[in-house]
C-alpha cells in the first residue's frame, strides 16, 4: 500500500514536471498571450505554437537522456557491487570531444562527417564502442570482471584523449574551431536536437535489450559466485551490458551533454525510496527521478532567469549526497 | 654489496640524465646562442641565459620535483598509490581558493592568490582525508575515485559561484600557466617550495611509519596526528603554490613516484632525492618536446604531459593486472 502512493506521487511529479517546462512560462510571460485584435491574435497563437513544440522536442530529448542515463547507472551499479559508482567516470565525454576534433582537423568542418548530423553520430558512437571494445578486451577479458581496472583505465584514457583534443584545438585553424564547438559544447542549455529521431529508436531498443533480462541482473547483486552458481553467464553478461553501456552513453552525451552525477542520485534515491533489489522497479522509479530532476530542473531554471546550469546544481547536490552515502554506508 | 652498488649506479644514471636535460633546456629557444658565444663572455648571449633560459629552466626544476614529493607524500601517508593532489581534489580547492580570493578582493598579486589557495586546498585535503579515514572498506581504487569525484564537487561549486557573479570568464583562466613565461621576475615565489622540500626530508621517515598505520606508529613513539598534519601542509603548500604559479601538470605527482617506488621500493627517505630527480627529467623532457613539437611556437606543458603522462600511467596499470593474474 505505501510503495503504491509512492508510485503515485513519482507518476504526478513526472507529469508536473512536464505540465511546468511545457505551460508555466505562459503565466509569468510579459506578453498579452491572448490579444483582442485578431490579427495579432493569429500571430500569438502561431508563436505559443512554436514555443511549446519546440519545448516539447527538447523535453522528449531530456527523457531520451533520463532514461538511458539511469538504467546504464543502475546496471554499472550491480555490475561493480557498488553504489557509488557511474559509468560517466569512464570518461565517454572527452572521447565524444576528441573524435570531434579529430574528424575537423583531418577532414575539415566541410566533411560530410562533420556536417551531417546523422553520419556524425554514428561515426563518433562506432568509434566509442569500439574504443570500449578494446578497453574490455584487453581488461576484463584477462582479468577476470576486474571492471574497477576498467575505470582507472577509463579515467586515464580520458585525461589522454582531452589533451590531445587540446593540441589539435590549438593548433588547428581558427574558423574551423568555431564550427567544431557546435558539436563539443553540447549542453542541456545547448542541446543537439539534430539527432533526436535517430537516438528515440535507438533508445528503445537498447532499453529493450538492457532490461530484456532483468532477473538476471537481481540474481547478479547476490555476487559473483552465487550468480555463477545459480546459471547467469556472468562473464558475457558483462560484455554485452557493457557494449549497450557505451552506446547509451554516447547517446545521452551526443543530445544533452555529460551530466555527472545523476545516474548517482536518481539510482540510490530510487533504493532509498521503494526500499527495493528487484531492477525492474528500480529502473523505472529511477528514470523517473532522473526525468523529475532534468525537466523540472530545467524548467525552474528557465524560469529565474538562467542562474545557473541544471549541470552544475546537480554535481553540487549529488556531490554533497555522494559524500553523506559515504558516511552513511560506513557508520553502519 | 652488490645491490648497493647497483643502486648508486642508478643513481649516477639518473644524475646524468638530468644535467643532459638541463643543458639541452638551457639551450632550446628562439634566440641562437652558441657554445663559442658563451665562452667569449658575449654579454648578449649570457643575457638570455640570465634572464630567460635559466629562470625557466629552474622554475621546472623546482615545480617537478615539488609536486612528485608532495605526491609521494600523499601516497605514502594514505597507503595507496593511485592518490596524489590531483586525484584527491586538492587542484579543485584551490581553483576555488583562487576564484574565491578574486571575488573579495579583485585582481591581486600572486603571493596573495597562493594563500588563498593554500588556504583552501589545506582545508579541502584534511576533509578528504578524515572521509578517508572513516571509509572501512578501502580498496586501492576506489578511493581515487571518490576522491575524483569529491574534486569534480568543488568544482561544479567553483563553477556555480563564478556563474553567479559573472567570473567564468576569470575562472577559466585559472591553472592556465605554464612554463613559457617564466623569467626574471615572475619566476621567484616558487622558491617557497624549497622549505617545504626541506621539511619533508626531514620527516621523510616520519612519513613511512605513518604510512604503516596509526597504532603502528604510536608503538614507535610517532606522533601521528602531528606528522599527518606536517605531510597536509607539506602538500598543501607545495600544490598551491606550484598550481598558482605554473597551473596545472596532469599526473607528475602520480607517476613519478610510482615508477620510482617501483625500483627503490617504498622507503621515503631512500627515494625522496631520486623522485626529485626523475621528476624533473620527466618535466624538462615534456617542456623540451613542447617547445620543439610546433618550433618556433610552443604548445602548453599540460597538453605534453597529459599525452606521455597518460601512456605511462596505463603501461604501468596493465603491468600490475599481469602481475596480480
Amino acid at each position: 500500500m505505501k510503495t503504491r502512493r509512492r508510485w503515485i506521487i513519482l507518476i504526478s511529479l513526472v507529469l508536473f514536471s512536464m505540465m511546468f517546462y511545457l505551460f508555466f512560462w505562459m503565466l509569468t510571460t510579459p506578453y498579452d498571450l491572448f490579444p483582442s485584435d485578431p490579427v495579432r491574435a493569429e500571430k500569438m497563437r502561431e508563436a505559443i505554437f512554436n514555443i511549446i513544440s519546440r519545448r516539447s522536442i527538447q523535453m522528449l530529448a531530456m527523457i531520451i537522456s533520463a532514461i538511458l542515463i539511469s538504467s546504464t547507472s543502475l546496471v554499472f551499479q550491480t555490475m561493480t557491487q557498488n553504489r557509488i559508482l557511474t559509468p560517466s567516470l569512464i570518461g565517454f565525454d572527452a572521447i565524444f570531444i576528441s573524435v570531434q576534433t579529430t574528424i575537423v582537423f583531418f577532414l575539415s568542418s566541410s566533411s560530410i562527417f562533420f556536417v551531417n548530423p546523422y553520419l556524425n553520430f554514428l561515426v563518433s558512437a562506432g568509434l566509442m564502442i569500439v574504443v570500449s571494445l578494446a578497453l574490455y578486451r584487453l581488461i576484463l577479458k584477462k582479468n577476470k570482471n576486474n571492471i574497477i581496472f576498467l575505470l582507472l583505465v577509463g579515467m586515464v584514457l580520458s585525461t589522454l584523449s582531452r589533451s590531445f583534443a587540446s593540441f589539435l584545438q590549438t593548433v588547428m585553424d581558427p574558423d574551423e574551431f568555431q564550427s567544431l564547438t557546435i558539436r563539443t559544447e553540447v549542453s542541456i542549455t545547448n542541446m543537439n536536437l539534430s539527432i533526436i529521431w535517430l537516438a528515440l529508436p535507438l533508445m528503445i531498443i537498447i532499453i529493450y535489450l538492457l532490461m530484456k533480462d532483468y532477473r538476471e541482473y537481481d540474481v547478479m547483486t547476490l555476487g559473483e559466485h552465487n550468480a555463477i552458481g545459480l546459471g547467469v553467464r556472468y562473464a558475457k553478461k558483462m560484455n554485452t551490458s557493457l557494449i549497450y553501456m557505451a552506446l547509451a552513453m554516447s547517446i545521452s552525451t551526443a543530445l544533452i551533454g555529460p551530466i555527472s552525477f545523476l545516474g548517482l542520485i536518481s539510482v540510490n534515491a530510487a533504493r532509498e525510496m521503494l526500499k527495493d533489489y528487484k531492477h525492474l522497479p528500480l529502473f523505472l522509479a529511477s528514470s523517473m527521478i532522473t526525468v523529475i530532476f532534468l525537466v523540472l530542473g530545467q524548467g525552474i531554471i528557465a524560469e529565474t532567469g538562467y542562474l545557473t546550469t541544471v549541470t552544475v546544481l546537480i554535481s553540487m547536490v549529488g556531490g554533497i549526497y555522494m559524500i553523506y552515502l559515504i558516511l552513511k554506508e560506513n557508520k553502519a | 654489496m652488490k645491490l648497493k652498488k647497483i643502486f648508486s649506479h642508478r643513481r649516477f644514471f639518473l644524475i646524468i640524465i638530468f644535467l643532459i636535460l638541463v643543458i639541452a633546456s638551457l639551450s632550446v629557444g628562439i634566440l641562437d646562442v652558441s657554445l663559442s658565444d658563451l665562452i667569449r663572455f658575449d654579454q648578449d648571449a649570457w643575457n638570455v641565459i640570465w634572464i630567460s633560459r635559466l629562470p625557466r629552466t629552474i622554475a621546472i626544476i623546482l615545480t617537478a620535483s615539488s609536486l612528485s614529493i608532495a605526491g609521494l607524500i600523499m601516497q605514502a601517508i594514505s597507503r595507496n598509490k593511485f592518490i596524489s593532489p590531483s586525484t584527491a581534489g586538492t587542484t579543485n580547492a584551490a581553483i576555488l581558493g583562487v576564484l574565491i580570493g578574486y571575488l573579495i578582493m579583485g585582481n591581486q598579486p600572486v603571493i596573495i592568490r597562493s594563500i588563498f589557495a593554500f588556504v583552501f586546498a589545506m582545508v579541502s585535503t584534511l576533509f578528504f582525508m578524515l572521509m578517508l579515514k572513516r571509509i572501512k572498506f578501502k580498496n586501492v581504487i576506489y578511493v581515487p575515485l571518490i576522491g575524483m569525484m569529491y574534486g569534480a564537487m568543488i568544482s561544479s561549486v567553483a563553477t556555480f559561484i563564478a556563474h553567479r557573479y559573472n567570473a567564468l570568464q576569470f575562472l577559466n583562466t585559472i591553472g592556465i600557466g605554464g612554463f613559457s613565461n617564466k623569467a626574471v621576475g615572475s619566476y621567484e615565489l616558487l622558491y617557497v617550495v624549497v622549505p617545504a622540500m626541506i621539511i619533508a626530508l626531514i620527516y621523510a621517515t616520519r612519513f613511512s611509519i605513518v604510512g604503516m598505520g596509526e597504532d603502528f606508529a604510536k608503538n614507535l613513539g610517532v606522533s601521528y596526528g602531528v606528522v599527518i598534519s606536517v605531510g597536509l601542509f607539506v602538500i598543501a603548500l607545495i600544490s598551491s603554490v606550484t598550481f598558482v604559479m605554473v597551473g596545472i601538470l596532469p599526473f607528475v605527482g602520480l607517476i613519478v613516484p610510482n615508477l620510482v617506488t617501483h625500483y627503490y621500493g617504498d622507503h621515503v627517505k631512500k627515494t625522496i632525492v631520486d623522485i626529485a630527480l626523475f621528476g624533473s627529467s620527466f618535466v624538462l623532457l615534456n617542456d623540451i618536446l613542447s617547445r620543439l613539437i610546433v618550433f618556433p611556437y610552443e604548445i602548453s606543458i599540460s597538453f605534453t604531459m597529459g599525452v606521455t603522462g597518460a601512456i605511462i600511467f596505463l603501461i604501468l596499470i596493465i603491468r600490475r593486472m599481469r602481475y596480480e593474474n
